[in-house]
């Protein structure tokens, strides 16, 4: 069942600033470079990398928030940006976003009721008896009281409103989902309740995700498949087993000792100096390189491309670990 | 060991209220704890637990109103800090006791230069002429590893990285050499690879300083590379203390063994992760017996009606649970 769902061919997205408030000078930031990305029906793809990376620029560009300046997305065969405005409602019903912020992206003047019904009523052409019913079997889907319907968002702790924004994602049955961080704001004990409740979904809804998160040992969790992103490009690519046990691109070998293990001593830790460069001033070669270990001539000049398909994980790097 | 060090805090009791509009919430309910000279300790909890307040409580740094401190001491060195008139208070803080905050962008002021909000601290508290002071700037971003900190003492919080900024934030703490460090989630807001780099400046300034740490987080992991002795709060009490070692290897508190059963579980297993069920009371309405107990597998009779002691299970661990008395 092997069935590709989505794929990413070549993404780029660019963003075009001004220098200065009357100056001319334009500005290029790569935000996503060059991006190649599959992903199968009923996997979970884990995207990892440090804030600016590009990985939530990648997901709006998934769900159709944003466009890519060049290269192509395909979603069930079908390119995203050829569709038009009377097929979006399909496309929406089929791909949903849960944020990050739970609070934030539930609109404080409705109720839970109101919240959960406005996708049904865009999206599907139920009866308004049958919106409430299938609001009612949200509720016990992601193990809410029904009773709490009447109430507004700012009644809720961080877990429950977004168990809600879970709720309302998952209202008008939908295939995929884009989750952006959907546990970071929340406490550790009630992070496990959350990521309890998306892998029962999963299995249930049969659905498949796209996982974004800076937390490695969330992504370890959850995920399948990870690619891990610096500075707008995937630098390895692989299934979740391999690459933390075995992580070729000297990035995540860094990124994933990095992560404070409880009785590790930090002598052990080989550490990252410097911070990435800015994306607006990318340099030439492999953009890791003045952060690398192990970084040589070849890397200063030549861009690494992500080796080929045999390797595992795939990795961007001329000297892969 | 411990004897032969004298005490630097020591906080006896301390209870602070906020009186809000829904009614009185116990932020801390008789917390109690001391730190020694050059020694590290963590306070870790969810948030609401009520870890800031205590450390805003000791700063004298809560609004009051709303907050009230309802009981309790703070000795800083045998003196207590609530009593203290506002002015001698201030002379101690910022110079004797620092803190570095979680946010370095809000706690950065935008408008002013680095140079020029580190040089205000250094000349308060140091009566330091403003070229002089600035020169110790120079000096105390070098120490905290800023590249050409000549250029970046001109620059704006917004011109830094939120590495920098933290690392600004921890120049300006450092710059009284304070015998106390108080570090507020210093690397909540930051990358794993940055909270490495930023929680080694901290280690290295504690140990060439040779002063003493209170580190507040709610990343346990950070706790177990930092410091010596964890402090774990909930619902605004300390329910469990010992050293590092002993709570990783043996959590006492049913609390303290499922915030750990989370993070050994998520490295090693898929499958289902354990929970805590439930969710932390209101401060406004605790529960009468202890606290955890309507989430807590191993609750018993005793628990819903009665508080538990404070028990040592063994020398320097306590643990807040009727499980270990034994006149339950």
């Amino acid at each position: 069942m092997n069935r590709e769902i989505l794929s990413l061919n070549n993404v780029n997205r660019a963003f075009v600033t001004r220098k200065s408030l009357f100056g001319k000078t334009k500005l290029v930031i790569n935000a996503v470079n060059q991006v190649d990305l599959i992903v199968n029906k009923g996997q979970t793809v884990g995207i990892v990398g440090e804030s600016g990376c590009g990985k939530s620029t990648l997901a709006r560009m998934i769900v159709l928030l944003d466009q890519p300046t060049e290269g192509s997305i395909l979603f069930q065969g079908k390119e995203l940006s050829s569709i038009e405005k009377k097929e979006m409602k399909q496309f929406r019903s089929k791909v949903q976003f849960v944020f990050q912020d739970p609070l934030s992206s539930l609109n404080p003047r409705k109720t839970i009721r109101q919240i959960l019904e406005t996708p049904l009523r865009h999206l599907t052409d139920m009866t308004k008896q049958e919106r409430a019913d299938r609001v009612d079997e949200l509720m016990t889907l992601v193990n809410l009281r029904p009773e709490f319907l009447e109430r507004y968002p700012h009644q809720f702790s961080g877990g429950q409103s977004q168990r809600i924004g879970i709720a309302r994602s998952i209202a008008a049955n939908p295939e995929m989902i884009v989750l952006d961080e959907p546990v970071s704001a929340l406490d550790v004990s009630v992070q496990a309740q959350v990521l309890n409740l998306l892998r029962e979904l999963k299995e249930r809804l049969n659905l498949t995700y796209i996982f974004i998160s800076h937390d490695l040992a969330v992504v370890e969790n959850v995920c399948d498949v990870v690619a891990v992103m610096y500075l707008g490009r995937i630098v390895e690519y692989g299934p979740r087993k391999k690459l933390f046990a075995n992580p070729r691109h000297p990035y995540t070998h860094i990124l994933l000792s990095s992560v404070p293990v409880p009785g590790k001593q930090e002598e052990d830790r080989p550490g990252l100096k410097g911070e990435p460069p800015s994306p607006s001033a990318m340099p030439p070669g492999c953009p890791f390189e003045p952060r690398c270990p192990h970084g040589v001539d070849r890397c200063k000049k030549e861009k690494p491309i992500l080796d080929n398909v045999d390797a595992d994980p795939r990795a961007a790097c001329f000297f892969p670990l | 060991m411990k004897e032969n060090l004298s005490s630097l805090l020591e906080v006896r009791n301390l209870t602070i209220d906020f009186h809000t509009m829904d009614g009185i919430a116990r932020a801390i309910n008789g917390v109690n704890f001391s730190l020694f000279k050059k020694e590290k300790i963590g306070i870790v909890g969810e948030s609401g637990c009520g870890k800031s307040v205590t450390v805003l409580g000791i700063m004298g740094l809560l609004q009051k109103p709303p907050a009230k401190v309802r009981e309790g001491q703070v000795l800083f060195k045998g003196r207590d800090l609530l009593t203290l008139p506002e002015r001698e208070f201030a002379e101690i803080r910022g110079s004797k006791i620092s803190m570095i905050f979680q946010n370095p962008m809000t706690s950065l002021n935008p408008v002013f230069t680095i140079g020029n909000q580190m040089g205000h601290v250094i000349r308060i508290h140091q009566g330091l002429r403003k070229k002089e002071s600035i020169e110790k700037a120079i000096e105390l971003l070098q120490e905290v590893g800023i590249p050409s900190p000549e250029k970046r003492i001109d620059e704006y919080p917004h011109q830094l990285s939120g590495g920098m900024r933290q690392r600004v934030m921890i120049a300006m703490a450092i710059s009284c050499r304070p015998q106390l460090i108080i570090a507020d989630e210093p690397t909540t807001a930051l990358d794993v690879t940055i909270q490495a780099q930023i929680i080694d400046v901290i280690q290295d300034i504690i140990d060439r300083f040779e002063s003493s740490l209170i580190l507040i987080t709610h990343d346990l992991a950070v706790v177990a590379e930092t410091v010596e002795r964890v402090l774990v709060m909930y619902a605004g009490k300390i329910v469990e203390t010992g050293s590092v070692q002993e709570l990783f290897e043996s959590p006492k508190h049913p609390y303290t063994q499922g915030l750990l059963g989370w993070i050994t579980n998520i490295e090693t297993e898929r499958g289902k992760l354990p929970t805590i069920d439930g969710m932390v009371p209101s401060i406004f309405n605790l529960p009468e017996g202890c606290s955890f107990s309507n989430r807590c597998k191993q609750c018993i009779p005793i628990c819903i009606r009665q508080e538990p002691p404070n028990i040592e299970i063994k020398p320097g661990v306590l643990c807040r649970c009727w499980l270990y008395s034994e006149e339950r």
